[in-house]
This record gives C-alpha cells, sequence and structure tokens, in this order.
C-alpha cells in the first residue's frame, strides 16, 4: 500500500503501529520545537485524533471466530 | 463340468474385482516396503510384504504424502483388486509410517531431501504482523489446544478476526487435510495477516502429519507468514522447521503472535502524558518569547516615544497642510485682482479706445501716415476709420 497522507480521523486504515510511530514524530516535534506556530496546531489536533484512535484500539472489543465451512476431507 | 456357468477371462475378471469390492470396499495392511520404486515420476510401486507373504502395491506420487523406502514399516489404506494381467494387487489411497524406528527414518529422509531444496533456510523466515487485526488458523476445533489458543488470544488482544480451517490433526487423512487447509486459507479475500498452524502435544506417531511433505511444502509455499504451535515434544516437526516462527505449544503461539493490550495500553498512556507535556511545554515557550519581544521592544527601541513622535508629527503636518492651502486662497485672490487691473477692456470702460493698425497697437504717430485706415476699439464696437490729420506731440 503506497503510504498517502492519513486522514485525521480514519483508524482502520492506518495500522496500529503506523498510528503509533506517528504519534511519536509529533510528540518529538513539540519537544525539539521543530514545527511552526501554525502548523503546531494541526498537529496537536492530529495528535489527539491518533491518541484516541489507539486508545479505543486497545479497548475491550471481542475477538471474532468464524469456523471456515468448507470441509478438508478426502 | 457343463453345469457350471462359462466366463469370458474379462467376464471373470470384472466378477472377480466386484466381489473383492464388495468384500474389501476398502482394507487396512501392515507390513513392510520392498521394491519400491516410482515410474515416470507419476506411479509408485511396491510390495508390502510380512514373513510369510507379500502383495503387490500400486499408487500415484500425488497420493503419496511420506518418503518411503525399501525397509520401512507401514500402514496402508487400500483397495484390493486384480489385474489385466491377473495380478492380486493393492491400489493404495494413504500411506503412514508405523513405528518410531520407522518414522524417525522416514522423517529423517524428507527432512534430507527438504533441507537440500533450502526450505528450512533462515533466511526464508518472514516477521509476523506487529499487531494483527485478522489472522488464520488450522486445527482441530475440539481440542484443547484451539481452546487455549483462543483464550490467551482473548486475553492479550482486542478486534482480532479468526478464521478457522477446522482439520484433523492425526490419523491417515491429517496430512491431506492440514495442506488442504493451508493451501485454502493462502486464497481467503481478504487475505490473513498471519496463518497458525496448532496442535496439542502426543507421540511422534502422532504428530506424523507435521512432517509428511505436503504438510511442509504447503507451510513453505504459504504466502502469509506461518507459525507453528504443536504441544511439548522432544523433537520437532519438519512443519516447524518450515514455518516462520516456531512457538513451543498453542498458546506460546497466541503469545508470540498476538502484542499484549495490557503493556500497549500502559505504552498508549505514557505516550499520551509525554505528549500533553511536550506541547504544554512548547506553547508555554511560544507565550514567554513573545511576551520577551513585547518587553524588548518598549525597553530598547522607544518604542513609546516613537509613538508620540509619530502622534506630534501627524498633528503638525495637518495644521501646516490648512496653513499652506489657506496662504494659497490668499495669494490666488490677490493675483486675480492683479489681472483684473491688467485687463485692457477694464480702462476701454472708462472711455479710452485702442488703436490698432496691420495687428499692431499703435502707441506713436509716427506709426501711421495719412491715408491710413485704423481700427478703433472701444469698449463697446469696433470701428475703422482714415487719416485725415497727424500732428505729433
Amino acid at each position: 500500500m503506497a503510504r498517502s497522507q492519513p486522514k485525521s480521523n480514519t483508524s482502520k486504515a492506518i495500522s496500529f503501529s503506523q498510528q503509533l510511530e506517528e504519534l511519536e514524530r509529533i510528540i518529538e516535534q513539540f519537544e525539539t520545537e521543530d514545527i511552526e506556530l501554525e502548523a503546531s496546531l494541526t498537529a496537536y489536533e492530529r495528535g489527539l485524533a491518533l491518541l484516541e484512535n489507539l486508545k479505543r484500539q486497545l479497548d475491550d472489543t471481542e475477538n471474532k471466530v468464524e469456523i471456515i465451512k468448507k470441509k478438508f476431507e478426502r | 463340468m457343463s453345469e457350471l456357468p462359462i466366463f469370458s477371462v474379462a467376464q471373470l475378471h470384472a466378477l472377480t474385482n466386484q466381489i473383492l469390492e464388495t468384500a474389501f470396499p476398502r482394507v487396512l495392511v501392515e507390513g513392510e516396503i520392498v521394491n519400491f520404486h516410482v515410474a515416470k515420476e507419476k506411479y509408485v510401486y511396491f510390495d508390502i510384504k510380512d514373513s510369510e507373504a507379500s502383495i503387490n502395491c500400486f499408487m500415484t506420487v500425488y497420493q503419496l504424502q511420506t518418503v518411503l523406502q525399501d525397509g520401512l514399516r507401514v500402514r496402508l489404506s487400500a483397495r484390493p483388486q486384480l489385474t489385466v494381467w491377473g495380478r492380486f494387487s493393492l491400489v493404495v489411497q494413504a500411506v503412514e509410517l508405523t513405528g518410531e524406528g520407522t518414522i524417525q527414518k522416514a522423517f529423517e529422509a524428507l527432512r534430507a531431501k527438504l533441507e537440500l531444496e533450502g526450505l528450512f533456510e533462515p533466511a526464508r523466515k518472514r516477521a509476523l504482523p506487529d499487531y494483527p487485526r485478522h489472522i488464520a488458523l488450522v486445527g482441530s476445533s475440539e481440542s484443547a489446544a484451539y481452546s487455549d489458543f483462543v483464550k490467551i488470544a482473548r486475553e492479550r488482544w482486542s478486534g482480532l478476526r479468526i478464521q478457522v480451517a477446522d482439520v484433523q490433526v492425526q490419523g491417515m487423512d491429517a496430512s491431506h487435510q492440514l495442506s488442504e487447509a493451508i493451501i485454502y486459507c493462502n486464497t481467503l479475500v481478504p487475505l490473513p495477516e498471519a496463518l497458525v498452524i496448532i496442535r496439542g502435544g502426543g507421540s511422534a506417531d502422532d504428530l506424523q502429519a507435521f512432517s509428511s511433505e505436503p504438510v511442509v511444502r504447503a507451510v513453505a509455499g504459504s504466502r502469509i507468514p506461518t507459525i507453528v504451535g504443536i504441544g511439548h515434544e522432544r523433537d520437532v516437526s519438519l512443519a516447524e522447521l518450515a514455518a516462520d516462527v516456531r512457538a513451543s505449544t498453542p498458546s506460546n503461539a497466541a503469545e508470540l503472535l498476538l502484542p499484549d493490550k495490557r503493556a500497549l495500553r500502559a505504552a498508549v498512556q505514557s505516550q499520551s502524558q509525554r505528549f500533553q507535556r511536550a506541547q504544554a511545554v512548547f506553547y508555554q515557550a511560544k507565550a514567554d518569547t513573545l511576551k520577551q519581544y513585547v518587553v524588548s521592544l518598549e525597553r530598547h527601541s522607544s518604542f513609546h516615544l516613537y509613538r508620540q513622535q509619530i502622534a506630534g508629527l501627524s498633528t503638525r503636518l495637518e495644521t501646516a497642510n490648512r496653513a499652506v492651502l489657506t496662504g494659497w486662497e490668499n495669494r490666488l485672490g490677490q493675483l486675480q485682482r492683479l489681472l483684473g487691473s491688467y485687463d485692457p477692456r477694464a480702462v476701454l470702460q472708462r472711455g479710452y479706445a485702442l488703436v490698432r493698425t496691420g495687428g499692431r497697437t499703435v502707441r506713436d504717430t509716427r506709426q501711421l501716415r495719412l491715408g491710413q485706415l485704423i481700427m478703433v476699439e472701444l469698449a463697446h464696437g469696433t470701428l475703422t476709420t482714415e487719416i485725415k490729420h497727424i500732428q505729433s506731440d
């Protein structure tokens, strides 16, 4: 999958690890002040959205077990 | 003699096979392999024998799921028949190795063969996904191995879709079912992110299918990264060697494959705090910088003075402007009056006349001669007249 700029509210489209990485990058920009004031507002919003998504994916949604109908007998 | 029915050879052959089929639709027979050979890479021939008898056997290479060689003890699932050449023979459907020694020998032979092909190369191993959302599982849904996996999966990870291919994991059909299921899982849409193959513990005999050639090849050929977890056993199966990741048990497979959500929650929480701190520090720093700018502007750049000067200048400019304008108005009035006084028509109004000749104003009689026509301009009207007399001053 080509990595396009992720939309602000998608959670399923990009993986958990990608979201964690993106949040990490945003935090680093703030920590090193490597971001303009204007851009920082968008980044801050994005960081909050990512955090929310990450937390939601760790909630207690049940795993879904499906038995495949196909039989494999000879 | 004449009371007995008379058959053709073909009829007798067909009748015998009918009787055999009715009496023994399927037989299981144990013995030792001798005269093993493969013809045209398709047909497998061998004899199965014990100390007292020997029977011809035939099968195709595709049905063969284990490495066979002379001297191995096997259990065959077969259909007896009479060949057109009149030989009694077994058409073999499945072969299972029996006895520890035999299994070990076949295992070593297959291992050597597949190793040579590079199926167990460490360079082939792929990583499992970090945070899978969708996996396939091949195993018996009745087994403890399956329950263990599902239980650990529930403890560790949320929102996971598990597609289960329910198969026999031991017995004569296990190798076929396992390999078919692995191949089938590779055709699922969307493709699962990982393929888990599990089985509880058992004897070497029970685990044979996991070292059978079709299963090992299916594992090695899987497009989906594989993890194989087979119950506590001293000896590793060939499927485990071919898998991308080998787990020690089915539970361990769940642990290796799935992240622990409790640990991740803690990690996300810590990132959340770090983020809050980072942004607070960042914006505080920006606010401080701004405050400093204002202070230094006021302190060092005589900001206030300039502002007053600018205000003062502005007022003065306005005043000056007004003064200049008034000055000009007055001056314009004077000029107008002055110009008015120079207008010759104003003089004519007082009774004077303007004399012109040839377009020039006449100021001296010496400009004129007798009989010349002159133009006399009065305040109202012009007249042309002839000179009759000239008198100088």
